[in-house]
């Protein structure tokens, strides 16, 4: 096969643009998956596994730095579903409730399974229920599909609150504490370290699938659903995957935020935790696994402050979303790589910044 | 070798494609034009499973076409390219290709989780091949850019390198050149022309404007108002005066340049 | 059986302040394709803008109602040049996101402004219930039921007997054509925002004698209007009022029959069936769901 660089710069040149903008250039960075700044990545993780030796004894700060690597979990599954998927959800903490209430129910009337049953059995419980809702969910879109996450996130509290002695009704569920071989989980150290590792290890497998044929599917179907047969793709069955998938990871999140509060009830679960979620995704930066992982800490900040700060935490977070959205799509992680690249310097133009040195990667300009 | 035989398709009251029988020999390049609303692209949707006719089969190699669901198609070795060239924005140009390459793919999603060394295995050829269709369209540079922020000609070059990249039995085109300048439709000509012989597959290339088709093409099929007018080798087609009626009146060239 | 028939005409009050609020959703939908998520808290501004003329400022209550009304228009109008006009022609997603920070926002604001505390507003007809055979109506839920109807076939009346009407029909459904008579566009849209958000306005303040006035009084009402604007069909006019209805008197029954904690998850459920039956509504178009 031969190049024919000439006649290729001359295509370049000319021609007249294409199509409007479409839905990943809002987003900002939902492309394929990039290269993680790798340096910037080993130092969050150390700093994220020495923490506890400072901090450890402080039962508060723990508690919250585990909640935040939950947050994280559930961001990025959203993420998962609405920056690399291009499906609407407005309801993520419902999945969030299904892993929580199964890990507690489980735990409770099967003591003896080992941890990494119940945490399995969450995240599995809650796909299953993803399934179910992805399939009628698969055939909606834009605005009819929110209005149905919306009410998927109303109706799991409201299934709780009436499950009677199983899902423990308006009291709720305490969560026995379960065990890592010698280690008690019912001390904060240990939980964060199992959050920490839940996290890292959902994180490997999302990137995994988003450089597959599955995860090409997905963005494949949120850029152009109705062309995408053509390759091949049945559109229908790669969102009740995709559903089904974010769903897993919320689970697992799930089990987590169960060991972490000790004690699971309806109330923590409304509509207002899945709209913070969403705000947070969005101003993290969709389609950006980082993105979604400073989301959920501005988040967790955010709740802390809400006591003292009452309607203005609300309030912030909604302008947040809407400067996200006018201003800098690609949200707080898109600033993240504009800074880095005013101070390393400016890259080759209209590159992605994730280019990878090697010799199929050299442009051929001219 | 794809086969129509007597292929009706209407919408309510408008017939999109009358009684139409056509045949694409293996490793060969045809050609379907006509006027604009001729039903040029309604016979490629037909094929795709894009819609359903009313009357009529399409047999790929003996294959009904049409008990077969649309995304389905591209296994039978039948891919095709978008006259409004529908990329996926948000992936980079490689990523697009390889998407034309994943339903050889045989891993789950479960597989794809772990990304086990079947898995492995599948992107690196994936990126290979896609390496190889970038070369033969002379479009390297722009491997890693968002599909979104190409020029309108390379936008064209990668759909059609998505519709290559599988090692199809046959390519459907819908007006590669539409939209194109002169230079770059002499390319486009030439790079139509090595298809056969470097990816082995038949092409059936639609297009309104003659000057693009008629050079590579080894028959030539015309359509109007829904049915087939006529068909032969170019040179044939290009002096039959029902053809040239049927383009506004005038030479054969001049009508192309009305469009 | 007058069991029944009484749960279902006590949906009549509720069931007419969804249809009057998922009325407004619709106005906007009609000519915007968008669904107005923060709904919900700008009507509740509309009621607490009521509660501030009437109750702080002294006003009589049909001027207190006038200034809401007007100010429920303003900010519809508002939000349409300053926030929706920016985000114009872009996939759903984005006014799906753009409307939910401005629910966070507005909700948030709110609570600043007015804090949380319950305030009570009266009711618009007080007296004793009608009695109509086996079953009483209270006078209040007759009227609300009964306005919401009246307000359907105004609305109807002017989509399709007036020009003004015909020329936002037809921003809508074919830019062009609007063009070609003259009819602003941007004037249009701002018109249908402001008209939604007062129409939603006066269903909150409508409900706010019967649930506490609080912020987030609107939270709770809003799921069943946005359920009963899918289920007669987004942008739908007769949609608007046949969902809400429907939607009041189901989550009545359920509450009557079954169990008040369950209305949201039926009603959800039911959503969920018509929308993959049918995912344009019972009224809608099917255009609009293939975005």
């Amino acid at each position: 096969m031969s190049r024919r660089p000439g006649r290729a710069a001359a295509l370049r040149r000319g021609g007249q643009q294409g199509d409007g903008r479409t839905w990943p250039s809002w987003t900002g960075a939902a492309r394929s998956v990039a290269r993680v700044p790798v340096l910037a990545t080993l130092a969050v993780l150390v700093v994220a596994l020495v923490f506890p030796r400072f901090e450890g004894g402080n039962t508060t700060v723990m508690s919250l730095a585990t909640e935040a690597l939950t947050y994280g979990l559930v961001t990025m599954s959203l993420n998962l579903l609405m920056g690399y998927g291009g499906q609407v959800s407005v309801g993520q903490a419902g999945f969030l409730a299904v892993g929580a209430y199964t890990t507690a129910i489980v735990a409770t009337h099967f003591g003896g399974l080992p941890f990494i049953a119940v945490l399995a059995l969450a995240g599995l419980v809650t796909a299953a229920v993803g399934l179910v809702l992805g399939l009628p969910a698969a055939r909606l879109r834009g605005h009819y599909l929110a209005v149905a996450t919306l009410g998927f996130g109303l109706a799991v509290p409201e299934i709780a609150l009436n499950g009677g002695s199983l899902t423990g009704g308006y009291t709720g569920l305490i969560v026995p504490p379960q065990q890592l071989g010698p280690v008690m989980l019912n001390n904060p150290v240990p939980v964060y370290y199992l959050g920490l590792a839940v996290l890292l290890v959902s994180a490997a497998a999302i990137r995994s699938v988003l450089a597959s044929p599955t995860g090409r599917r997905f963005m494949a179907v949120r850029d152009s659903q109705d062309t995408a047969p053509a390759m091949g793709i049945n559109a229908g069955r790669t969102k009740v995957v995709l559903f089904t998938l974010s769903a897993f990871f919320c689970g697992l999140a799930g089990y987590v935020f169960a060991l972490n509060n000790s004690i699971v009830e309806y109330s923590s679960f409304d509509f207002s935790l899945s709209l913070f979620f969403f705000a947070a995704v969005i101003v993290g930066g969709l389609g950006s696994m980082w993105g979604s992982l400073i989301g959920a800490a501005l988040l967790v900040v955010i709740q802390q402050e809400a006591v003292s700060l009452g309607g203005f935490s609300e309030a912030i977070l909604g302008v947040a979303v809407v400067i996200v959205l006018l201003l800098v799509p690609g949200g707080l992680a898109s600033l993240a790589r504009r800074t880095r690249d005013a101070v390393a310097g400016p890259r080759l133009p209209r590159l992605l910044p994730d280019q990878r040195s090697s010799p199929a990667g050299a442009s051929r300009e001219g | 070798m794809l086969q129509i035989e007597d292929l009706s398709l209407s919408f309510g009251g408008v017939h999109a494609i009358e009684g139409l029988n056509l045949t694409v020999p293996d490793g060969t390049i045809t050609a379907l034009i006509g006027p604009n609303g001729a039903g040029k692209t309604s016979v490629l949707n037909v094929i795709n499973g894009f819609f359903r006719p009313q009357r009529g089969r399409v047999l790929h190699d003996g294959l009904d076409l049409l008990s077969v669901p649309p995304y389905r198609v591209i296994q039978q070795g039948i891919t095709r390219s978008f006259q409004n060239v529908a990329l996926f924005g948000g992936l980079s140009v490689t990523d697009n290709l390889i998407v034309g390459y994943d339903h050889r793919s045989r891993t789950g999603f479960a597989r794809d989780l772990l990304h086990t060394p079947k898995v492995a295995r599948h992107e690196r050829a994936a990126r290979a091949r896609a390496q190889e269709v970038l070369e033969f369209l002379g479009i390297t540079g722009i491997a890693r850019r968002r599909a979104e922020e190409l020029g309108f000609g390379e936008r064209k070059l990668v759909d059609l390198g998505r519709a290559l990249i599988g090692s199809p039995a046959l390519v459907l085109l819908d007006e590669p050149a539409s939209g194109l300048a002169e230079g770059q439709k002499a390319w486009l000509a030439e790079v139509l022309s090595r298809i056969p012989a470097e990816f082995g597959a038949a092409v059936l290339v639609i297009d309104h404007d003659m000057r693009v088709v008629m050079g590579v093409s080894s028959k030539v099929i015309v359509m109007d108002f829904g049915r087939k007018i006529a068909e032969g080798t170019p040179d044939e087609v290009r002096a039959d005066p029902v053809v040239v009626t049927a383009y506004l009146g005038g030479s054969a060239d001049g009508a192309a340049e009305g469009h | 059986m007058t069991e029944f028939a009484q749960l279902v005409v006590s949906a009549l009050g509720f069931g007419g302040i969804y249809a009057l609020a998922a009325l407004g959703l619709n106005v906007i939908f009609k000519t915007s394709n968008v669904v107005n998520f923060a709904f919900g808290a700008m009507a509740t501004v509309v009621a607490l803008l009521v509660w501030t003329a009437h109750t702080s400022l002294g006003l009589p209550t049909a001027a207190a109602w006038v200034l809401a009304i007007g100010g429920g228009a303003a900010l519809g109008g508002a939000t349409e040049s300053g926030f929706m006009r920016r985000v114009a022609g872009t996939p759903p997603i984005v006014s799906i996101v753009m409307t939910i920070g401005l629910l966070l926002l507005v909700e948030g604001l709110a609570g600043v402004i007015w804090g949380y505390g319950p305030k009570t507003v009266p009711t618009v007809i007080s007296g004793p219930s009608i009695a109509i055979g086996p079953v009483s109506v209270d006078r209040n839920d007759l009227f609300v039921g009964a306005f919401a109807v009246a307000v359907t076939l105004a609305l109807n009346l002017f989509y399709q007997r007036t020009r003004l009407g015909l020329a936002v029909r037809a921003v809508a459904e074919d830019p062009e054509v609007a063009a070609l008579m003259g009819v602003s566009r941007r004037w249009v849209l701002g018109l249908s925002w402001a008209v939604g958000v007062a129409l939603t306005g006066v269903a909150a303040t409508l409900a706010a004698p019967a649930v506490s006035l609080t912020p987030t009084m609107m939270d709770d009402i809003a799921v069943f209007a946005f359920a009963g604007a899918v289920l007669g069909g987004l942008g739908s006019i007769t949609g608007a009022l046949v969902g809400g209805f429907a939607v009041g008197i189901l989550s009545d029954l359920i509450a009557g029959y079954v169990s008040t904690n369950l209305q949201l998850t039926v009603v959800f459920a039911l959503i969920v069936v018509v929308l993959y039956l049918r995912p344009q509504g019972l009224f809608g178009q099917a255009a609009q769901v293939r975005q």
